[in-house]
């Protein structure tokens, strides 16, 4: 009994292994499909005016305000959840964007021999931050949707503005301190030797 | 009597890609690969003899063996590698960069275990040895991979069977050894088992993905750098960094 248990165990484990890789290499091939994205070079990231307008809309609350004073709570309901799965295509076309750049220039280096490796790190860093940029603002539009999601970042955002501002502040007066500090320090030093 | 079975099914199977390779002579494409399977044939055979014949000797003769499995486990690593990037030098070089922070990471765990036992052994016990080595290969392999997805390197059929096949022997190696260890002696009739039943998986991948020859695929078109490499990482850069901006740009109320 011991045994199979140990061995289903064993299985599961790398049954779902397997069956990660391979739903994992079918989704690559398809991944330019989905979006009707081609094979494009790096530094190409630009999206059309009327795009930029629309997503900029998508998260605002007018829409879901007048929508809320106007109709009844069902109606208000189903534009919500439109909504939020309008967003989250969005940001899954954003996504899905970059990734295509970025496998672009992944092809693109493999072959060069003057790829240098601390820079390419560098680059996945980058890549990793927006990966979980994208994926922590996925999370909160899935649970709060667009509109509330737009009022959380935009006050993350003011809030750290204001951490910016309170500790470029806060330097330069340590700077002084510092240096108010170090002319204390040398002060009786040169008064004795005055002296 | 079942145990005894797998063995016999288990060698059957090391003797199929290589018999298979010489038939349509392309032993010396893979050449550590086939010698790894050479040695774990005689290896089998070896501890067979010494089963039947010299039972008490048999976990002496296993353990003994293993680690040179173990090492023969790194030229094959080694070749997937050799192989693979070939052809492509700027991943090569990040290759060998990702490869040799993942060996110091994984190495000095069992170079600390070492430095702090009295009998400067890198375990209490021999299945804790084995797997920490295993791990180690297993930490190589896996960045080796990765390094393949992410620069969409072709592989062809047999490297990928090479690759993913001594893969899942690692995985599942660590595995039951760790659960060996852990679990100690009332683990070691399962373990009897699903060793040998996973190794039977692993020659089943190799068996398909070297039944016949298969070279790496070329792609059609490679992609020409327009500019020099550096401008390209500084453009990817730049729109990997302005999509984040548009994204929270976009959101702002």
């Amino acid at each position: 009994m011991r045994t199979l248990a140990f061995f289903l165990l064993a299985m599961v484990i790398i049954l779902s292994a397997c069956l990660f890789l391979s739903r994992r290499g079918r989704r690559r091939d398809s991944d330019g499909e989905a979006y009707g994205i081609e094979c494009e070079t790096a530094g190409s990231f630009a999206w059309d005016p009327l795009t930029s307008e629309l997503s900029g809309r998508i998260f605002d609350r007018e829409d879901s305000d007048f929508v809320a004073n106007e109709t009844s709570r069902e109606i208000t309901r189903q534009f919500r959840r439109a909504r939020t799965a309008l967003a989250l295509d969005w940001l899954r076309a954003v996504r899905s964007r970059v990734n295509q750049v970025m496998r672009s220039h992944f092809r693109a280096s493999r072959g060069n021999d003057d790829l240098k490796p601390a820079d390419e790190i560098r680059l996945w860093f980058e890549f990793l931050l927006f990966q979980l940029t994208s994926g922590i603002l996925y999370l909160v539009i899935s649970v709060c949707g667009p509109a509330r999601a737009a009022e959380l970042v935009g006050y993350s955002l003011g809030l750290a503005a204001q951490l910016q501002k309170v500790t470029e502040e806060a330097l330069p007066a340590g700077r002084q301190v510092a240096a108010e500090l170090m002319n204390r320090d040398q002060e009786p030093k040169n008064g004795n030797a005055v002296s | 009597m079942a145990s005894k079975v797998i063995w016999l099914i288990a060698i059957v199977l090391e003797v199929v890609p290589l018999v298979r390779a010489m038939e349509a002579k392309f032993l010396r494409n893979y050449k550590f690969f086939y010698s790894y399977l050479g040695f774990v044939f005689a290896r089998d055979l070896w501890l067979l003899a010494v089963y039947f014949l010299w039972p008490k000797l048999y976990t002496y003769a296993y353990w003994w063996s293993e680690p040179v499995g173990v090492l023969m486990g790194c030229w094959l690593v080694w070749e997937v590698y050799k192989i693979a990037l070939a052809r492509y030098p700027g991943t090569a070089r990040m290759a060998r960069n990702v490869l040799a922070f993942l060996f110091i990471v994984a190495s000095s765990r069992i170079i600390v275990k070492a430095w702090n036992s009295p009998t400067w052994i890198p375990g209490r016990t021999l299945f804790e040895i084995e797997r920490d080595l295993r791990s180690v290969q297993l930490a190589l392999l896996i960045g080796l991979v990765a390094l393949f997805t992410c620069y969409v390197i072709p592989l062809g059929r047999n490297l990928k069977g090479v690759a993913y096949g001594y893969a899942l022997f690692l995985g599942t190696s660590v595995i039951n050894l760790t659960l060996r260890d852990k679990l100690g002696y009332s683990f070691q009739h399962s373990w009897e088992y699903i060793q040998p039943i996973c190794y039977l998986l692993v020659l089943g991948v190799w068996c398909l993905a070297l039944w016949s020859y298969a070279p790496i695929p070329q792609p059609p078109t490679e992609p020409r750098l327009e500019a020099d490499y550096q401008s390209l990482l500084v453009s990817t850069k730049e729109t990997v960094r302005s999509a984040r901006s548009y994204v929270v740009k976009a959101m702002r109320p």
